[in-house]
């Protein structure tokens, strides 16, 4: 029974989304896309239903299903186990929300069948990366996942979109070539044979013994070469272009699916390949873990130098994306356990704050910092909703992101006093981890809080003459068109450095619809995930069961 | 003796035959007579295959019935009979795929020129696939560069010419040496046929008589072969030559000829040449690392390329450069592999020559970067093609080319001095590809400014060929674990 649901949540996904573009043309012409949208949500939320109902009657755990035979003792195969399930049921959980509120964002873009084939296609390739029950199925569809979200990427084919997708398809590639070598090397290392996933590693210790720093420098490889779409330093540069692609794009794929995806492999590498306690304090080990803390701090310290809101989620979401390789790198079942909490409550509190963003820029077309000002009080639940996803980034307790954050501190000192105990050089490093957090959560609250300080509280003088001075005369309702025009103007006169002066008109037009917050299909998934962020806040205990199970199995 | 014993000797004449034959019909009639004879040659490989693959040994096919000092040679085993039969079938798709080009390039009154050329062309590929004899070989390889100049100079046009005539010097030279090293050989063993050569190699090997001379022999052979194939750094002949010809020659060109040239090197380096002698000379190692400068120079020449024909030919150049790093790995897997990558590049490189052409087409004639923009809207099913083609270059699981990167990396784990050059070589090369091949697929899909007119749509032999070619990477990438059996197989029962 459960062979048959897991080909049919990967499969349906892309054959629904092949179907799509085949029938591109038609859906356009016939004026059919509404029934388009409707089959497509039905779609997704069976798929994700299926998948529910895959892991409770499996309970996490599936037998092997193989595929077909790539090659020798390549097998596509799938394995349903208790990582893969958090994993899978994250994604389901989150795609059917993200595809109703890209009904309304993309409301009025053109080719939206071949925007919704290739995002459905995506999500059946990222449960695939959940499923794959050994390393070749899941750089399988690590492949297939780039070039699925390239057209997304690409979509709104302009010159940025193409230079973006570009970059993001050479770090892609690139990173995955280094990854194909550290798959040569385990199928050469592999004690069972095969690149079968098993809790706790499966190289050959002998053999691995051997030559174990070849072994160390393909981790190394590897985890850069997976890190890559983990947006890991110096390979982040795609994830902050690629913020070009439309809103549902940034905050699903992005936040999520797609970089998730990578962080989830390189976890997968990790705890299933190699296992813990062949690179535990080893200079791989810390050669990883300074990577991941050179990110940290670098991308929360660029968030709050961008003045792109978009842009500057894409930063943040560079430096969360490496707690959860911080954990990774800790190496101990407590370090899994965070990363695994980081990747599940990081993955609400972002796309929340994405689609915050998303929002804001359906409704007003502003994508700047400084032109929010005063905007909370005409969008008040959009800008509730992001203040809350910016507390939780912070890791303010009663917030999902506290819970991931003391569990990766915890796994940190405690890996890092045995370490220190035992006298393994490098043993600082995971207290220097710490600090790293700690500073990057003072870097999250400026880079967060500003944003929606600005939205609430404009700056009374320094609103009348910049930009916003447009909310601000709206706010009193003085109401008539002329002087609103007449504001708007001078606003654009003020704000010209850094606003395009194409988007004048429509800045204007969107101002005279007034800013409201948007229809509730954008807003049902908002505050679904931000009760989400609380759920998880206030009650973690079912989720951190599970991950010690996961844990317990494979640290 | 079986029938099918017959069938090597057979497709190398009727190859020949028709091309004899056409030199006197009309150039519709050469034509058909042309893919006629491809046809039945392919099918005779594929019988040869399955006969030899059912005996499990390769024969030897005396011509005439005259034993060795004399006679000339044949042999067919399952590697040759599996190189016959995929050099038949790119060969076909690529003619087809090429026809109406063919026609519109080629004068109408000297059409028939072009197939006396395939013919001879595909009649010296077999024989290089087939002899076993030195001297039969050369002689072929000079049917083969004059058929291959043919080729290139029938689409009479000024870029054509000059690359007909670099191809020419440069492939001279190449058979030149290939000749020196024929007659020093003979001089030194008195043996063209390669099995006696052996014998009398290995008796010198073991005197160690004669080491400077087998040394240079070896030096000359493997430079002329690898001229002739374009391994970098003699590679500077191709990209006009693939480029400038007309489509079907360049698929032709791309796909078979040089793989000809390196089929008939591993056939000298290990059926005749002894193991001390190619261990003594780096001549495997210098291959090696030349065949990985390859890889990264033809690629990074790729992506300074704006034309997409040159592209796809620096492109070859590192092709071969993976097949060369193959062979110098200097074990059975590798030189499985780097035959595997044969296959394979012959395979996706004539897709891509092929696809390429229906973008053009749909691009009003016009082949550079810019130019091709959105033409994967104005002609879907040659830019799904092409799209094809270039991910089986950067490895995509599932087609072929990932299962040559695979059995490339996993053949360089039993060579411990190689393992980790090869593996980073073929990190680097892959992003490489990326970047020259998915840019412009990327380019592909983005809509122009100027509003798109009527789809285009090739003609059906074009869009069939399009269709088999990316089956054919489909099956070599999702069923090669016979193909690749096979090769071994052959490899065994080869020397």
């Amino acid at each position: 029974m459960y062979d048959s649901l897991m080909t049919a949540v990967v499969l349906l996904p892309i054959i629904f989304g092949f179907l799509l573009l085949i029938f591109n043309n038609p859906i356009r012409s016939g004026h059919h896309e509404r029934t388009m949208e409707i089959v497509t949500e039905c779609l997704v939320l069976v798929n994700s239903l299926m998948v529910a109902a895959l892991i409770i009657s499996t309970g996490g755990r599936s037998g092997n299903l193989v595929l077909f035979r790539l090659y020798g003792q390549l097998t596509v195969m799938f394995k349903l186990d208790l990582m893969g399930s958090v994993f899978a049921g994250l994604v389901s959980f989150l795609w059917p929300l993200a595809t109703l509120y890209s009904f309304e964002y993309m409301k009025n873009e053109s080719r939206r069948p071949m925007f919704f084939a290739f995002y459905t296609m995506t999500y059946g390739v990222t449960l695939g990366v959940a499923l794959a029950g050994n390393l070749i199925t899941m750089y399988l569809f690590y492949e297939m996942l780039t070039f699925v979200t390239l057209p997304l990427v690409l979509y709104p084919m302009t010159r940025e979109a193409a230079r973006a997708s570009r970059q993001y398809l050479y770090y892609s590639i690139g990173g995955a070539a280094f990854a194909f070598i550290g798959l040569v090397f385990v199928l050469s290392y592999s004690a069972i044979g095969t690149t079968e996933f098993v809790a706790g590693g499966m190289l050959n210790p002998e053999l691995a013994g051997q030559h174990k720093n070849l072994l160390l420098l393909v981790y190394v490889l590897a985890f850069f070469g997976f890190g890559v779409k983990a947006a890991i330093f110096p390979f982040h540069d795609w994830l902050p272009k690629a913020s070009v692609a439309p809103t549902p794009v940034t905050a699903l794929l992005h936040a999520v699916a797609v970089v998730k995806s990578g962080a989830f492999a390189v976890l997968r590498f990790t705890y299933f390949i190699y296992g813990t306690s062949f690179l535990r304090g080893t200079w791989a080990q810390w050669a990883a873990m300074t990577a991941a803390l050179v990110t940290i701090t670098f991308g929360s310290t660029m968030a709050v130098k961008e003045i792109h809101l978009k842009r500057r989620l894409a930063y943040s979401t560079v430096s969360n994306l490496s707690y959860i390789l911080f954990g990774a790198s800790i190496m101990t079942p407590l370090g899994l356990i965070g990363a695994l909490t980081h990747l599940v409550a990081h993955a609400f509190m972002k796309i929340c704050a994405f689609f915050c963003a998303g929002a804001i820029m359906h409704q007003t077309e502003k994508t700047y910092i400084h032109q929010l000002d005063g905007l909370g009080r005409k969008m008040p639940v959009t800008f509730t909703c992001f203040l809350m996803s910016g507390l939780s980034l912070m890791g303010i307790p009663l917030f999902a992101g506290f819970i991931s954050k003391w569990n990766l501190i915890q796994a940190a000192l405690s890996w890092g006093g045995d370490a220190v105990a035992a006298g393994i050089p490098g043993g600082f490093i995971p207290y220097v981890g710490v600090g790293v957090i700690l500073y990057s959560a003072l870097m999250t609250g400026i880079y967060m809080l500003t944003v929606a300080i600005r939205a609430f509280f404009p700056a009374v003088g320094a609103a009348l003459s910049s930009g916003s001075a447009v909310s601000a005369g709206a706010v009193s309702s003085s109401g008539s068109t002329v002087s609103a025009g007449a504001v708007s103007s001078s606003g654009n006169a003020a704000s010209a450095g850094a606003a395009q002066s194409s988007g004048t008109s429509v800045r204007t037009e969107g101002e005279e619809r007034e800013a409201s917050d948007p229809s509730w299909l954008m807003l049902v998934p908002l505050v679904i995930f931000v009760i989400m962020i609380f759920v998880i806040g206030l009650h973690p205990e079912p989720l951190l069961k599970i991950l010690e199970m996961i844990g317990g199995e494979a640290g | 003796m079986s029938f099918v014993q017959n069938f090597p000797f057979f497709s190398i004449i009727i190859a020949m035959f028709s091309g004899i034959v056409s030199a006197v019909i009309s150039g519709k009639k050469a034509r058909n007579l042309s893919i006629f004879a491809i046809g039945v040659t392919t099918c005779m490989s594929a019988a040869v295959l399955a006969y030899t693959w059912k005996t499990g040994e390769s024969y030897t096919y005396m011509m005439g019935h005259f034993p060795a000092p004399w006679g000339n040679e044949i042999r067919a085993g399952v590697l040759e009979g599996l190189t016959a039969l995929m050099f038949g079938v790119v060969m076909l798709l690529s003619v087809m795929g090429g026809l109406d080009h063919t026609e519109k390039d080629v004068e109408g009154s000297k059409l028939n020129l072009f197939y006396i050329m395939i013919d001879l062309m595909l009649s010296s590929l077999l024989a290089l696939v087939y002899t076993n004899d030195l001297f039969t070989a050369y002689v072929f390889v000079e049917i083969n560069t004059i058929a291959g100049c043919g080729l290139i100079m029938i689409r009479q046009w000024g870029r054509s010419l000059s690359a007909a005539i670099r191809y020419m010097v440069m492939s001279s030279l190449g058979s030149g040496l290939f000749l020196i090293g024929l007659s020093l050989l003979y001089d030194v063993t008195g043996q063209l046929l390669m099995i006696p050569a052996k014998e009398a190699v290995a008796q010198l090997a073991a005197t160690d008589a004669y080491v400077i001379p087998m040394l240079v022999i070896l030096a000359v052979i493997s430079v002329g072969l690898a001229i002739k194939s374009g391994l970098y750094p003699f590679h500077y002949w191709i990209p006009d030559t693939y480029a400038y010809a007309t489509p079907a020659a360049s698929a032709v060109l791309s796909g078979l000829v040089s793989k000809g040239y390196i089929f008939l090197l591993i056939k000298i380096l290990y059926r005749v040449m002894s193991p001390e002698h190619l261990m003594e000379s780096y001549t495997l190692d210098v291959l090696y690392w030349f065949g990985i400068a390859g890889m990264m120079m033809g690629s990074i020449h790729a992506i300074q390329e704006k034309d997409t024909g040159r592209m796809i030919a620096y492109s070859s150049v590192a092709q071969i450069g993976y097949i060369y790093m193959g062979i110098g790995l200097g074990t059975q897997a590798g030189t499985t592999a780097a035959i595997f990558h044969i296959f394979s590049h012959g395979a996706t490189k004539a897709l891509l020559f092929i696809s390429a052409v229906g973008l053009y087409e749909a691009s009003g004639g016009e082949r550079d970067y810019l130019s091709l923009r959105g033409a994967g809207y104005r002609n879907p099913l040659a830019a799904i093609g092409f799209t094809v083609g270039a991910m089986s270059m950067v490895g995509f699981p599932m087609l072929s080319g990932f299962i040559s990167k695979l059995l490339f990396a996993t053949s360089a784990f039993e060579n411990t001095g190689k393992l980790l050059p090869t593996l980073i070589a073929l990190a680097i090369s892959t992003t490489l590809n990326a970047v020259y091949f998915l840019r412009l697929v990327i380019s592909l899909y983005r809509p122009e400014k100027r509003k798109v007119d009527e789809v285009h749509r090739d003609s059906w032999n074009l869009r069939l060929a399009v269709v088999c070619f990316i089956l054919l990477n489909l099956v070599l990438g999702l069923f090669s674990q016979p193909i690749v059996r096979a090769i071994g197989q052959g490899l065994i029962m080869f020397s």
